[in-house]
């Protein structure tokens, strides 16, 4: 079976920039933490000096690094497989188990730096250091135990990651079988409509109910309502996860070799 | 049935009919000559038969299996295609490597003697070969797989003339010593013409010839003489083109030849596989 080759291959493509991308975090830690005496504080991408040095949400940053890994793992792996004899449906599957390994591992190894962090913090008793999961659902956070934060944030965060990587990869494999036209159009008109047209349109015609439909399905879906329900967010990314999973594969399916 | 056979397959861009209805089947263990002019559909039908596109109606078999999204029948096949689709910053020894990793039967010691042979530095990266090395190194990775049947799509590309009979001369003991399925899609038919066995000639889509190189060559005659001579004694024979050149003029004819009836002052010779070749393909 090729597939163990298949994921292989990808997995030792991805591990040099996985590497370069926690060597960059690790560098930025270490700078965090050495000038935190001086009030340097980096909160996700929100910056505070109203208490001590914060450092917090770093997590963020491997959703933005496996979401870019989604959208640069199609074409040159399609062309390299296929030029190897392996069918598009073992390439599907090998680069689905490749996502699921990638960001279980990362998962694993962001915990592991939020508990050197935590412990970094706690011993210079003055750094605050605060994981995305305790970001996100901050009053649940405060209300369970640290053990069940760290499980409940772990998973979290491995369906963050999950479905910040297959959103990727879906667009990668969508613009790879799109024509030139049709790339431009999206590219163009997906951004306008939902960043000019449809905000203009809601408040000029909808007074806001569409901008309402949304914050109230957001809060919804990841459970913000009522202090904060995780396992809604987990579900909702999982489901995004699948979802543009099936939309990759029926992309997948009929890709052909491009010159 | 061994083999890979094409049925009834049809591919179209847009509004050109790339294979028309195309029906072929290349046999174990041969060496074959898929000709055509340029667009004739020889690449078309190489990524049909991998896969690598696919066919508006038709399929393909290999070995009796079909061959479309089919990981088992795939690993049989190996094709060399002219353009690269390896990563361009991956060097040749880890094309090598992960070709190994795909196609069980790769033979590496194989492929290093054969890089040695080339001179090809396997240490460089796909990116910084020349065309004619980055025909190189496909055409060693193609032959080393040990894969039953071998597709090399325009394989000479870019080559001289020292590595083109190199090449050749590799198919040849590469097949001497382990038999398999090469179909060579070329346009230097006068050098192919000494290794390859079988000749397909598509043209426009369509297979217009499938046969034995000999056989092929054996059903064809040239006559040269005065033009006058040459025109009477082509009167009543099937005659694929003629050439003229002063006032001698060449017939390319079909059929057997009867030596009684050949006048004095017509030379006849055996018809050279490009000249059929450019006789049958010329509109």
């Amino acid at each position: 079976m090729k597939l163990k080759s298949t994921v292989k291959y990808q997995i030792i493509d991805i591990g040099k920039p996985v590497s370069i991308f926690y060597f960059v975090l690790f560098c930025i830690l270490v700078f965090g933490f050495t000038v935190s005496g001086a009030r340097f504080v980096i909160s996700g991408n929100v910056v505070s000096t109203t208490t001590g040095p914060e450092i917090s949400g770093m997590e963020l940053a491997t959703v933005v690094f496996l979401f870019v890994c989604g959208l640069n793992s199609f074409k040159e792996f399609f062309r390299m497989f296929m030029q190897n004899g392996i069918s598009r449906k073992t390439i599907f599957i090998s680069r689905l188990i490749t996502i699921l390994d990638v960001c279980t591992g990362m998962a694993v190894i962001d915990k592991g730096i939020l508990l050197l962090g935590k412990l970094i913090a706690s011993i210079s008793n003055r750094i605050l250091y605060k994981g995305l999961f305790e970001m996100i659902y901050s009053v649940r956070a405060d209300r369970i135990s640290a053990l069940h934060m760290h499980i409940d944030g772990f998973f979290f965060n491995l369906c963050l990651y999950l479905a910040a990587m297959t959103i990727g990869y879906f667009i990668t494999i969508a613009f790879y079988r799109m024509n030139r036209i049709a790339k431009i159009t999206v590219a163009v008109g997906v951004p306008m409509v939902l960043l000019n047209g449809l905000p203009t349109l809601d408040a000029v015609l909808l007074h806001g109910a569409v901008m309402r439909a949304l914050v109230n399905a957001f809060t919804f879906a990841f459970g913000f309502q009522n202090g904060g329900n995780p396992y809604f967010g987990m579900v909702t990314l999982l489901l995004i996860a699948a979802v543009f999973s099936c939309l990759s594969w029926l992309m997948a399916r009929r890709a052909v070799v491009k010159d | 049935m061994k083999g890979i056979e094409i049925r009834n397959t049809s591919k179209d861009f847009g509004n050109v009919h790339a294979l028309q209805n195309v029906s072929v089947h290349f046999e174990e263990n041969k060496i074959y000559g898929l000709l055509g002019r340029n667009g004739a559909g020889k690449s078309t039908l190489l990524n049909v038969i991998t896969g690598r596109i696919f066919a508006n109606n038709g399929e393909v078999l290999v070995d009796g299996e079909t061959a479309l999204e089919n990981d088992s029948i795939t690993q049989k096949i190996y094709m060399m295609s002219e353009k690269n689709y390896y990563p361009e910053n991956m060097k040749i020894r880890d094309v090598f490597g992960w070709t190994k990793e795909f196609y069980l039967g790769f033979d590496t010691a194989y492929a290093i003697q054969l890089a040695e042979r080339f001179e090809l530095n396997i240490d460089k990266k796909v990116k910084s070969l020349s065309t004619g090395y980055s025909s190189i190194f496909k055409l060693i990775t193609a032959l080393s797989t040990n894969a039953p049947y071998i597709l090399l799509d325009e394989p000479v590309l870019g080559l001289d003339a020292n590595h083109r009979d190199l090449f050749y001369r590799i198919v040849i003991e590469k097949f001497s010593e382990n038999p398999c399925t090469v179909i060579i899609s070329t346009h230097l038919i006068e050098e192919a013409a000494g290794v390859i066995d079988h000749v397909v000639i598509i043209k426009d889509g369509e297979i217009i010839k499938d046969e034995s190189r000999d056989d092929l060559m054996s059903k064809g005659y040239t006559a040269t003489g005065a033009v006058s001579v040459v025109d009477s004694f082509i009167a009543d024979k099937n005659v694929l083109g003629t050439d003229s050149l002063g006032g001698l003029k060449t017939a390319y004819i079909s059929g057997a030849l009867d030596r009684s009836t050949v006048p004095s002052g017509i030379e006849i010779s055996k018809m050279d596989l490009q000249r059929l070749f450019i006789q049958l393909t010329n509109s």
